[in-house]
């Protein structure tokens, strides 16, 4: 099957599969932070929050693995690297931390990294000839 | 050194792992299996079939539980970021065990992403 190369040739489908993925991820780390400091005390609703999010990051990760099928690695890794900026927004507004500027600027180098990363070539597979599985790998 | 540091390279030593063993058992069969078996019994079958497919997965949950350790220690903006340290373990894991190239672009992203961890790590 022919994958997706470039990103203005990804179909709506596949671009709202990867938004839900990178809300998802955001939404699992959030509850799980949350609910983590509550984990021995059975009496605060907060646990239950620890065990929604754990939910929902495996089940993310079988979402994950659907857009990995559907698309190359370099198309949706930088798509899929959002939550970097999402996850300290969500921090800042729910829990209440302070990014500061050095952070944000951290923030920025990891995405141009991923970035570039995501772009480089992949390394041919003698194994499995015009395969592209190898891009799925980092 | 913080410790949600220290849990953060521990959670993501045994995810690169996990993910070296996924890697090395995805070129062994082909995930999508015969038409018209539903693609979760052909899982379940590789799974029992395959010792690197489990033991990948059960890496994950290790570096799972650790993670979440980071993240009762730290504050997920600082560790969330200092997770994608995974980036740079899973290119050299690649590189050794996979034979994978390290071409100039993955330098680049590797320096940029090691640059912005040194960032994060000392905000």
């Amino acid at each position: 099957m022919e994958k997706i190369r470039k990103i203005n040739q990804l179909p709506l489908k596949i671009l709202l599969l990867i938004a839900a993925s990178d809300l998802l991820d955001t939404c699992a780390q959030l509850l799980m932070k949350k609910g983590i400091h509550h984990l021995n005390d059975f009496s605060s609703p907060d646990i239950f929050l620890f065990w929604i999010g754990l939910i929902i990051y495996l089940s993310n990760f079988f979402l994950w693995m659907n857009i990995l099928s559907k698309t190359d690695l370099s198309v949706a890794l930088p798509l899929a690297s959002a939550s970097y900026i999402l996850i300290p927004i969500a921090a800042i507004f729910f829990l209440h931390e302070f990014v500061s500027p050095s952070r944000w600027l951290g923030l920025v180098l990891i995405v141009l990294g991923i970035y570039f990363i995501s772009k480089s070539k992949p390394t041919s597979d003698s194994r499995f000839p015009g395969n592209d599985r190898t891009r799925e790998n980092l | 050194m913080n410790k949600a540091f220290i849990l953060v390279l521990i959670a993501e030593c045994w995810m690169t792992v996990g993910q070296i063993c996924l890697k090395k058992s995805a070129n062994q069969f082909n995930i999508e299996g015969p038409a018209g078996k539903p693609w979760i019994i052909h899982l379940l079958g590789c799974i029992l079939r395959y010792p690197a497919l489990w033991m990948g997965a059960m890496a994950m949950l290790a570096g799972l539980i650790f993670w979440l350790a980071a993240l009762s220690a730290g504050e997920l903006s600082f560790v969330y970021l200092l997770g994608s340290i995974q980036y740079i373990f899973a290119l050299f894991a690649a590189h050794f065990f996979l034979n994978e190239k390290i071409n100039t672009p993955k330098l680049i992203g590797t320096l940029l992403i090691t640059l912005g961890i040194i960032l994060t790590a000392f905000s």
